[in-house]
């Protein structure tokens, strides 16, 4: 009878890592069960010299190994001795394949026939566990890899790389410079990867650097003997089966979700959902007593929670009930909170009170936490005021809080506890749409936009709750500003949410409509189509609404709406809407005013076609989810570059815009520069979320970043590059008079290379700095404004 | 011979690789087509684009074998001679002529130029696109001129005017001296010593002195004695406040109204009441009445001329001359000896040469010939002199004595001794008797002859007579004549520039029937014509137009106020 | 929107400068100087110092404009001003002289002012007229794009040339070597490209190629023509090549005449800077020669 280990932790990630070394530090008899030769596959697997990094970093690390932000081979090390020095049991090459509860104990049936038994099992297998392989013959020849570290190791060679995801991408690309490199695409477009990397791939392919295959399925790998290239390739392309003699085939094809091995094991998971992870109890237990499941299967993706559960869940096993690492940060958040006694009763509390986070895990509510804030202002204290760029998220749990909604007459709405505030700028990505004051005894949970994202993205009954207050809110604000919200059900329930992708059609002039849309995302442009060619009226930004031109008079469309980018819209019913405006004369008294405006303002933009075309120019432009553009009219730019030369000397030395690049219509010239988007693309994956927006709407890079470089590709106007820290310049006297060092513009490095390691810039609006953008001040000839899209309309009519 | 034809593959990180190949010619063909020794595949090389010919002494000759030609050494050439080292650019191909290794007599080395990875627009890359990447410089300039102004326009001078000697040196050589600094055209009597600027600018960075000026202006005069008129304004104004040269040839004097009114508008209050002057500011507006200077005689008979003002009751000239101008200047004429005679002023008053003053108006040219001094008829040509109250009496004795003794004389009234004729040379045989008798009456008949003369017909004429004493001790005076010589002594007129007029126009002498009347014109006879500074209508004339500044002469500006 | 220098807050700076030179006018014909009007008398004094103090205010123009977090006013406002202003040099200056000239330095610092002044008028001329110009020559490409384009086209150049004969293709060898992009100061200014020969060349070969299909050949025919023949034997896919050879020739021609076009234009707006602050600085020499001679020797 083979030994019996109290705990068997199946996989070396960071998570099974740390469970072991905290197993063996506490002598309790463990095994960690590596497939691989070496620990931690994932992390081993990263791009040679990649910068780990140790996320959230106010997290405290409960771990017997060290871990600290740094190279991938600096934290593989410090593992690795961590390992030796506790005397951990690993077995490498044990790839777990089964694992069955017989009585009390385990059984992991080994690939190759072992058997381990523990009493306890630790399933730490991560996602990225094992790589999606060719599955074809020879899909295990030595020249096949699946990873590729370092693309500089290979020169000269034929490589194919197999996949159209952004690994596959980033290594053809970055191979190419040395090899001729194939890619294999079993579809016609890259369309799976980041715009960034699909531009990138394309132009690579244009300029011939990459040759590619479409709508290729592989047949076969051979290995060739004699020749001067070991392997040969058969492709089942469109035209028939191509032969390709190489030296290398590198095939990154992502990772199989272990789901299928997990529930093997009996575990289940709550919904089929792909992205969704096994329920676990607060002591990370499955619904298997005594499998265990931690690390990112149990939906922690980040390596230091990762290892602080794998410690923590040794502690369970051996019976101590440890508080989580993150107790210590709830109790201060905490703290204030009226009638505050332990964190967890402060959690249920919070669950019971805000019925929107009622649907999560407590382990979920905790992470949630640790992102938010608990505020408890003094009443009458300003949370956010009408304007503000701000647009994080507040729940009430306690108290209440009231929206200013008219300003002018100052009217209030107010909110108790339970309800929540700040969707409408988090979903718009706007300004915020009213002023907040806090109430009597208001206690608020404060969420930063990305948490509360995740949260919406990750659990659906949360979407649901805060859209329907969103329109609901919406109504009320834009329409019916003193009707009850129990007014206004039918008309909210017969509300529904359309998306449409850029250049959608809303409705077309002509056509018979009577729903109206209400902007919640994105923008569009109203258009007509005049003696033939189309002129655009007017640009219609988030938070505003069109079609109730129709509902007024005659059921007829007077003008197309298109979508000028990716644009979310609350269309309202016609006939529920015919409905409110019966109820509320004033209403329509309203409307009429603002239909009599636009009607205006449309025919002053008949009357001079060109304002339209720069509108639509500029919406081509991305303009549309810009939030503030930087222009230039080449009638009286005189291309003295002072604007660049600004920018790189207010931002030490490295400018953020390059005014030659970007298209121009007429005498407007969109150079490229940050256009501080609605929803920044840049912040979409900031690792350690230093893309921020500044109460005045500037979209910036702070500090912590670790210059990843996932915002410069992910920035759709390429206007966010890596720069070093720059030396400082001699003052500008000394060059003026004597061309001491460099001059304005020039780079400070001079002759030699900047040193440092690089991080993102990008435009910041010069936050920092009195007087607004130093491009706009420094521009000799009036040539550089800025404007937001609401200008656009005045704008478009005042080059006209 | 044998070359070496190294071709070098550059690998990524650095690495190279060579390839090389030796051929044995004299001379290597360059080219795309197959047959050259040295194969270059680029279509930017000719077929056979360029050869290279060995001379002696490791020198080569490169030769384009196209129009097109080859750059050697960065220039496009049709043929140019090489050496070891040289760089040979064809297409993309960087050909390198190298050291042959042993057992070689040449080697060139091949491999692509560092543009070739980017052959787009590496054509262009090497080339200027804007100004600023040309030699185009604003820096290097803007001190050259910088510098060159300065030095020249200040540095230089400012030296010469330190270093002694240095400032005639730059005057006399063709460099530019401080004359350079002039900033205008020097007032024509400067010019003979303007070339040298030091000799008015004394002292760097200090007005102009008036030494400087009266080491030549030495006697000019004061303004007014200081004693009294002490004025600061007076006291610290310098020549050079007045006087402003470097404005042109002339206009050193200052013709300007405001010269004097500044003080003289109120002169009560500018000189604390001590002047006897009026106040004048402008001729037209504020000027008083002319004063004229007048002959006159203290109590003891010394020569006092007054002041009086044209318009004042006292006026009146006392010339001791008896003269009707109206009498002489009648237009019907006057008696002459020889018929009707029409005068006019030119004939008695004629201008000094220059036309300052007039000259006096003489006796013996003007009034004798109808003012004869005749006294006896049987004598018509016979006269008394003029002018010689002494004479006349004497001579007038011994003519009368000198007819009694001749005897022959024809008067009823006369003793016979007179009358009677002689024989020639019978003098003697008078008797002492007759002679006294004749001697007798020639005294008598000349006192006589006398007494006619000077209270009749001729002299009291004109002048005032007296006699005194009685019988033998009887004589006449004859007041001096004392006309005002200059009658405005503090202006200046000069008939001169006056000849347009007539002299009616000014002087009525038509109507002056007594030779007491004067007849200088007053201030309305002169405003007739001239007005102030600004008067548009008439001639515009400034004080010092008539008056000096420079008047008072007991002081000298030498021994001067100012500094 | 887009507010220009010139009309910077409705002419704001145009009409100081305005009242500036008016008072000066004034003053001028109102002030009756002892001796004739010149830099010596008080309004000489007052005019003098103020054209002094403009000049420098103007000269600091170019270090504002390098001190981008300078915020003493905006640097439109500035240039607005500095041309404003520095037009009223003009009167000023004229003015404080008394119309008194001479072969002296102060008459030398004058004329440098003018001409610092009217370089100036040119970069105002030069500011409006060509940033347009440019736009429409460029037709919304950039200059690298058509580099590039060029560069490329050179590449299909050649390989036609190349399938048509040597001959050929070293006259497009040639004609690529020959064509000059930016370079010196005065091919930037005028505008110089080398890309013609190549086309006439083209053009006329094409010509002869006509010629032989259409009449016989005889023995003295044109070299050039000989070979065209030979290689192709008959003529008619040889023009053809011509004809495709000579229609990438012209539009690289136009495109480098665009280019060349597009670098002058640039040129003309920064070559006048090259006479404007260089004089800016010899006026400034010439100025403290002017001021310190003229107390030097009061």
């Amino acid at each position: 009878m083979a030994e019996v280990f109290d705990i068997a932790v199946v996989g070396s990630g960071p998570a099974g890592l740390s469970a072991a070394a905290r197993a063996a530090e506490t002598g309790v008899s463990h095994v960690l069960l590596e497939t691989e030769l070496h620990l931690s596959n994932t992390i081993y697997r990263y791009q040679k010299g990649k910068h780990v990094m140790a996320e959230p970093d106010i997290l405290p690390l409960r771990s017997p190994l060290d871990f600290v932000a740094g190279p991938r081979e600096a934290v593989l090390g410090a593992w690795d001795k961590g390992i030796a020095q506790h005397k951990t049991n690993v077995y490498h090459q044990n790839e777990v394949i089964a694992i069955e509860k017989q009585g009390d104990q385990f059984k992991l049936t080994v690939k190759g026939g072992g058997e381990i038994h523990a009493k306890n099992v630790v399933l730490s297998i991560g996602l990225q566990g094992n790589f999606r392989k060719l599955g074809t013959p020879g899909e295990d020849l030595p020249f096949v890899q699946y990873t590729l570290d370092d693309p500089d190791e290979y020169a000269d060679e034929t490589i194919m790389v197999i996949g159209a995801g952004d690994a596959a991408i980033e290594n053809a690309v970055s191979l190419a410079k040395q090899n001729r490199v194939i890619i294999v695409n079993r579809r016609d477009e890259f369309a799976r990867a980041k715009d960034a990397n699909e531009a990138a791939i394309l132009k690579a392919i244009e300029d011939g650097k990459v040759e590619v295959f479409y709508n290729t399925t592989i047949e076969r790998v051979d290995a060739v003997e004699g020749a001067e290239k070991p392997g040969k390739i058969v492709l089942n392309t469109p035209d028939g089966q191509a032969e390709v003699e190489l030296d290398r085939i590198i095939a990154r094809l992502g990772a199989i979700p272990p789901r299928r091995f997990v529930e093997s094991c009996g575990i289940v998971f709550p919904n089929d959902d792909p992205v969704s992870v096994p329920e676990i109890t607060p002591k990370y237990e499955s619904n298997v007593e005594g499998l265990y499941i931690i690390g990112a299967l149990a939906g922690y993706p980040l390596i230091k929670q990762a290892m602080n559960q794998g410690y923590e869940v040794v502690e369970f096993i051996k019976g101590n009930d440890v508080e989580p690492a993150d107790e210590p940060l709830l109790r201060s958040k905490f703290q204030d909170m009226p009638g505050f006694t332990t964190v967890h009763d402060a959690l249920v509390k919070v669950q019971k009170n805000v019925r929107l986070l009622a649907p999560i895990t407590e382990l979920q509510l905790r992470e949630f936490m640790l992102d938010s804030d608990v505020r408890t202002p003094v009443p009458g204290e300003k949370i956010f005021s009408l304007n503000d760029y701000t647009n994080t998220f507040f729940s009430i749990v306690e108290g209440q809080v009231n929206i200013v909604v008219d300003e002018e007459t100052g009217r209030t709405i107010s909110l108790g506890a339970g309800e929540f505030f700040g969707e409408m700028s988090l979903i718009s990505g706007r300004r915020r749409s009213a002023t907040a004051i806090a109430g009597q005894g208001a206690v608020l949970i404060e969420t930063p936009r990305r948490t509360m994202n995740k949260l919406i993205n990750s659990v659906d009954a949360v979407k649901r709750v805060i859209d329907e207050a969103f329109i609901m809110r919406v109504i009320q604000s834009r329409f019916a500003p003193d009707t009850p919200a129990e007014k206004l059900q039918d008309i909210v329930a017969a509300a529904t949410i359309q998306n449409f992708r850029a250049g959608d059609v809303l409705f077309e002039e002509g056509e018979s409509g009577d729903c109206i849309h209400l902007v919640r995302v994105g923008s569009l442009t109203i258009s007509r189509t005049i003696g033939g060619r189309e002129v655009v009226l007017s640009y219609v930004p988030a938070g505003n609404y069109v079609g109730e031109m129709a509902l007024l008079g005659d059921n007829t469309r007077s003008a197309t709406a298109k979508a000028a980018i990716a644009t979310e819209t609350i269309q309202l019913d016609g006939e529920a809407f015919k409905q409110l405006l019966l109820r509320e004369p004033e209403l329509r008294l309203r409307l009429q005013a603002e239909y009599r405006q636009r009607a205006a303002a449309n025919l002053s933009m008949e009357a001079q076609p060109e304002g339209g075309d720069v509108i639509s120019f500029l919406v081509a432009q991305g303009v549309g989810e810009a939030t503030d553009i930087l222009l230039i009219d080449e009638a009286l730019c005189v291309r003295c570059d002072n604007c660049e030369k600004a920018c790189a000397e207010t931002h030490n030395g490295t400018s953020r815009l390059n005014r030659e690049a970007g298209p121009t219509y007429a005498t407007v010239h969109v150079p490229t520069s940050c256009r501080h988007c609605e929803h920044p693309h840049c912040m979409k994956d900031c690792p350690p979320d230093a893309i921020h927006r500044a109460p005045n709407g500037e979209v910036f890079i702070a500090d912590n970043c670790i210059g990843c470089g996932n915002c410069q590709r992910n920035c759709p106007y390429g206007v966010i590059h890596m720069s070093a820290q720059m030396p400082k310049k001699p003052g500008i006297l000394q060059w003026l008079m004597f061309g001491r060092g460099p001059g304005p513009g020039q780079d400070p490095a001079g002759k030699k290379k900047a040193k440092g390691e690089k991080k993102a810039v990008k435009c910041d609006m010069c936050k920092g700095i009195k007087g607004g953008p130093a491009c706009v001040r420094s521009c000799p000839t009036g040539a550089a404004i800025r404007i937001s899209p609401e200008e656009l309309s005045s704008y478009a009519q005042s080059l006209s | 011979m044998r070359w070496l034809i190294r071709t070098i593959t550059r690998k990524a990180k650095g690495t190279i690789a060579h390839s090389d190949e030796s051929v044995t010619a004299d001379s290597l063909n360059l080219g795309r087509s197959p047959g050259q020794d040295v194969f270059l595949s680029d279509l930017r090389v000719a077929l056979e684009h360029a050869r290279i010919e060995s001379l002696k002494g490791s020198r080569f000759r490169i030769e384009s074998l196209i129009s097109a030609g080859v750059r050697v050494d960065g220039k496009l050439q049709q043929a140019a001679g090489a050496g070891v080292g040289s760089r040979i650019e064809i297409g993309h191909h960087l050909i390198r002529i190298i050291k042959p290794p042993a057992g070689y007599d040449a080697a060139i080395e091949i491999s692509e130029s560092e543009a070739a990875s980017e052959p787009n627009v590496s054509k262009f890359s090497d080339r200027p696109f804007s100004l600023g990447k040309t030699w185009l410089s604003k820096r290097g300039p803007a001190w050259a001129f910088f510098l060159l102004f300065l030095g020249i326009g200040l540095a230089l001078p400012v030296a010469g005017y330190f270093v002694p000697g240095l400032q005639e040196k730059l005057r006399a050589s063709p460099l530019p001296s401080d004359n350079q600094w002039e900033s205008g055209t020097l007032q024509a009597a400067h010019h003979f010593f303007g070339e040298d600027c030091s000799t008015c600018h004394t002292e760097a960075f200090r007005m102009v002195k008036d030494e400087a000026c009266v080491a030549c202006h030495a006697t000019t005069a004061a303004h007014a004695d200081p004693e009294y008129f002490a004025l600061p304004e007076l006291a610290e104004e310098r020549c050079a406040s007045c006087h402003k040269d470097h404005n042109g040839l002339d206009g050193l004097v200052r013709q300007d109204q405001r010269l004097c009114s500044d003080c003289h508008s109120d002169l009560d209050a500018t000189s604390n009441g001590l002047t006897t002057l009026a106040n004048a500011d402008d001729f037209t507006a504020n000027h008083p009445q002319f004063k004229v200077e007048l002959a006159a005689w203290g109590a003891n008979g010394e020569f006092m001329p007054r002041r009086e003002s044209l318009s004042s009751d006292l006026l009146s000239e006392d010339s001791n001359l008896k003269f009707p101008h109206d009498v002489h200047v009648a237009a019907e004429g006057i008696n002459a000896p020889d018929g009707k005679q029409v005068l006019d002023c030119g004939d008695c008053h004629q201008a000094e040469p220059g036309g300052g003053k007039m000259l006096p108006v003489k006796y013996e040219t003007m009034c004798a010939d109808c003012h004869t001094l005749g006294f006896d008829a049987q004598a018509p040509d016979r006269q008394v002199p003029h002018g010689k109250v002494a004479e006349v009496l004497f001579m007038l004795e011994e003519y009368y004595a000198n007819r009694a003794l001749e005897g022959g004389y024809e008067d009823v009234t006369a003793p016979a001794v007179v009358r009677q004729r002689r024989r020639v040379g019978s003098i003697q045989r008078l008797s002492q008797t007759e002679r006294a008798a004749a001697l007798a009456w020639a005294r008598s008949k000349s006192r006589r002859v006398g007494e006619d003369l000077f209270e009749g017909q001729a002299c009291s004429v004109c002048h005032r007579v007296t006699r005194s004493g009685e019988g033998d001790t009887l004589a006449w005076q004859v007041s001096p004549v004392r006309v005002a010589g200059v009658w405005f002594p503090k202006a200046e007129f000069t008939h001169g520039s006056h000849t347009t007029m007539t002299c009616e126009s000014c002087h009525d002498a038509r109507e002056s029937a007594f030779s007491d009347d004067v007849l200088i014109p007053g201030i309305d006879n002169c405003r007739a014509c001239h007005g102030g500074e600004d008067n548009s209508r008439k001639v515009a004339s400034t004080c010092v137009s008539c008056h000096n500044y420079h008047i008072y002469d007991e002081v000298i500006m030498a021994s001067g106020n100012a500094e | 929107m887009h507010d220009s220098f010139l009309t910077y807050r409705g002419f704001r700076y145009l009409s100081f400068a305005g009242l500036l030179m008016l008072g000066s006018v004034v003053a001028y014909f109102w002030h009756s100087p002892v001796t004739a009007p010149n830099g010596g008398t008080w309004l000489g004094y007052t005019l003098g110092s103020i054209g002094a103090v403009l000049i420098i205010w103007l000269t600091l123009f170019g270090y504002r404009k390098r001190t981008y977090n300078n915020r003493v006013g905006t640097l439109r406002g500035w240039l607005s001003a500095h041309v404003y202003l520095g037009g009223s040099l003009i009167i000023i200056a004229t003015l404080h002289t008394g119309f008194q000239f001479g072969m002296n330095i102060h008459t030398v610092a004058y004329v440098l002012m003018m001409i610092v002044v009217l370089s100036g008028f040119f970069g105002v001329y030069a500011y409006l007229r060509y940033p347009t110009l440019m736009t429409r020559n460029r037709a919304s490409t950039s200059r690298e794009s058509m580099l590039e384009e060029i560069a490329e086209l050179d590449e299909e150049c050649i390989k036609v040339a190349d399938r048509i004969d040597s001959k050929v293709h070293q006259m497009v060898l040639r004609s690529i070597e020959r064509t000059r992009l930016g370079g010196g100061v005065f091919s930037q200014l005028f505008a110089h490209d080398g890309a013609k020969d190549a086309v006439e060349k083209t053009k006329e070969m094409l010509d002869k190629v006509k010629e032989t299909n259409e009449r016989p050949q005889t023995a003295e025919m044109p070299t050039m023509f000989a070979m065209v023949d030979f290689l192709s034997g008959a003529g008619g896919q040889e023009s053809e090549k011509l004809r495709q050879l000579l229609d990438l020739l012209s539009r690289k021609k136009s495109l480098a005449s665009k280019v060349a076009k597009d670098v002058q234009q640039q040129a003309m707006m920064d070559i006048w800077l090259y006479f404007h602050v260089p004089i800016t600085f010899a006026l400034l020499g010439a100025l403290t020669a002017h001021i310190v001679s003229v107390f030097f020797y009061w």
